[in-house]
């Protein structure tokens, strides 16, 4: 896992040589053209309309620079789709929920744009939003960590281990549970929605659609508020998350094979936070960069962040150990 | 957060999820500020009515040990240690003295108690 992500940079597409032919045969075509023709007339045909009639007349070195600057742009263009591809290749990650952040910035930036000429100061307003998700964002990534973590080492939670088989052997009930609710959740799916719906409301009377685009996204981004919460019983480890307690994820306990403490990088790995996907594995969580990861015995991976990962990866392999001796 | 009802326990099982988040606050597992499932979830988990979960978080409420807030999950308090008076010392006093001759009547011997003691000790939150 530590060299994940190492030499994406690296990762280029090659071409053939060969391929770049009709490019440069296109330049010196041009170049022996221009060579051929100067000194340039004063004006030159620069637009063509449906007919084919010219249109609009300019100047020579307008042309020029267009052919120049949109070679250089789509040169870039490619490059950077070349880059973008081979990255998808290397690192084989895809995040459902980071389409529902691009959704929320080009809502606000439409909005922005769209709406700028009423009288109300709509691009400050997405300015102003935008920096609080920046700044939650990196507040949360700077907040030091260590505070949910001093409260157990690793001996006192292997304690835990000995109470969870009495437990089992005991046949009684009981519940294990762990929960992460950072502040930047409750920032984000307070504030987001609050401003979308605002803006739902005023952009009603002229665009009924796009104040409807507005609600579902603001419902959609009031969903993680609440946080996520692992339960862990005997027969079942839960996932739940939201102010819904939408169920995410339910294994039974005999399906788990084997249960190791993850160290991991949030933006390396999964590209941000929340309910993640790579090609190895589903990721849970809100904080931090420790979790438990569980593989199946169908040879599933999952990995579920916790602030107290010691424990709950105890916990969830004494559970798993003890529902099969019991 | 760790709970279990167990039905030979004599105690109610309001009276056993309130001693048992008790114990964990004062070991240190739970943490001022840690949020505590809801009624429904510790409900639907354990198999047991939703009133007798609800009852146990309102006496924790009483006691300071947890907030509860309308619309919000259970939170474990910032300061649960009530203030330190003499009342309170002087019941802890008379507990622990119950509990020493119930011990003895048990035969339970001096060494062994002492054991027990410093082995429960060693378990609470270091300062």
């Amino acid at each position: 896992m530590e060299n994940k992500g190492r030499g994406i940079m690296r990762t280029r597409l090659l071409h053939p040589w060969w391929t770049h032919l009709p490019a440069i045969a296109a330049l010196v075509v041009l170049i022996i053209y221009i060579a051929a023709n100067s000194p340039f007339p004063n004006n030159v045909p620069v637009h063509f309309n449906y007919g084919g009639e010219v249109d609009k007349y300019g100047s020579p070195w307008l042309v020029f620079g267009l052919v120049i600057g949109l070679s250089v742009f789509f040169i870039l263009l490619s490059s950077f789709l070349d880059e973008l591809w081979a990255r998808q290749e290397k690192k084989k990650t895809f995040n459902g929920l980071s389409l529902l952040d691009d959704v929320v910035v080009g809502v606000m930036v439409g909005t922005s744009l769209g709406v700028g000429s009423a009288a109300f100061p709509w691009n400050y307003l997405g300015l102003v939003c935008g920096s609080a998700v920046v700044l939650a964002i990196i507040l949360e990534i700077i907040r030091p960590y260590h505070i949910y973590r001093d409260n157990m080492v690793e001996q006192e939670a292997e304690a835990l281990k000995p109470e969870i088989v009495r437990r089992l052997k005991e046949n009684v009930p009981f519940v294990f549970w762990d929960s992460q609710n950072p502040f930047y959740i409750t920032l984000l799916s307070t504030l987001l929605p609050v401003v979308l719906l605002a803006s739902a409301v005023v952009s009603w009377f002229s665009e009924p659609w796009a104040s409807l685009v507005l609600v579902i996204v603001a419902l959609l981004l009031v969903m993680p508020y609440g946080g996520l919460r692992v339960i862990v019983t005997k027969q079942n480890i839960t996932i739940r998350f939201g102010i819904l307690g939408f169920k995410v994820l339910r294994l039974a306990t005999e399906e788990i094979a084997a249960v190791e403490t993850h160290q991991f990088s949030p933006l390396r790995d999964f590209g941000g936070y929340g309910i993640r996907f790579n090609r190895e594995m589903a990721a849970y969580y809100l904080r931090g960069t420790r979790g438990v990861k569980i593989t199946t015995v169908r040879g599933k991976k999952y990995l579920i962040g916790s602030d107290n990962t010691e424990r709950l990866a105890v916990v969830i392999s004494a559970v798993t150990q003890g529902s099969r001796a019991y | 957060m760790l709970l279990t009802v167990n039905e030979n326990d004599s105690r109610p099982i309001y009276l056993q999820i309130i001693s048992q988040i008790r114990e964990q606050v004062s070991n240190g597992m739970l943490q001022p500020g840690d949020e505590l499932p809801s009624v429904r979830e510790t409900a639907d988990s354990l198999g047991i009515n939703m009133h007798t979960v609800r009852s146990a978080y309102l006496k924790l409420s009483e006691q300071g040990i947890i907030t509860l807030r309308l619309g919000r999950r259970a939170k474990i308090a910032r300061r649960h240690l009530p203030v330190r008076n003499a009342d309170l010392a002087a019941d802890i006093e008379l507990r622990l003295k119950e509990l020493f001759a119930d011990a003895t009547l048990a035969g339970i011997s001096k060494d062994d108690l002492r054991k027990l003691v410093n082995q429960k000790l060693a378990q609470l939150k270091r300062e």
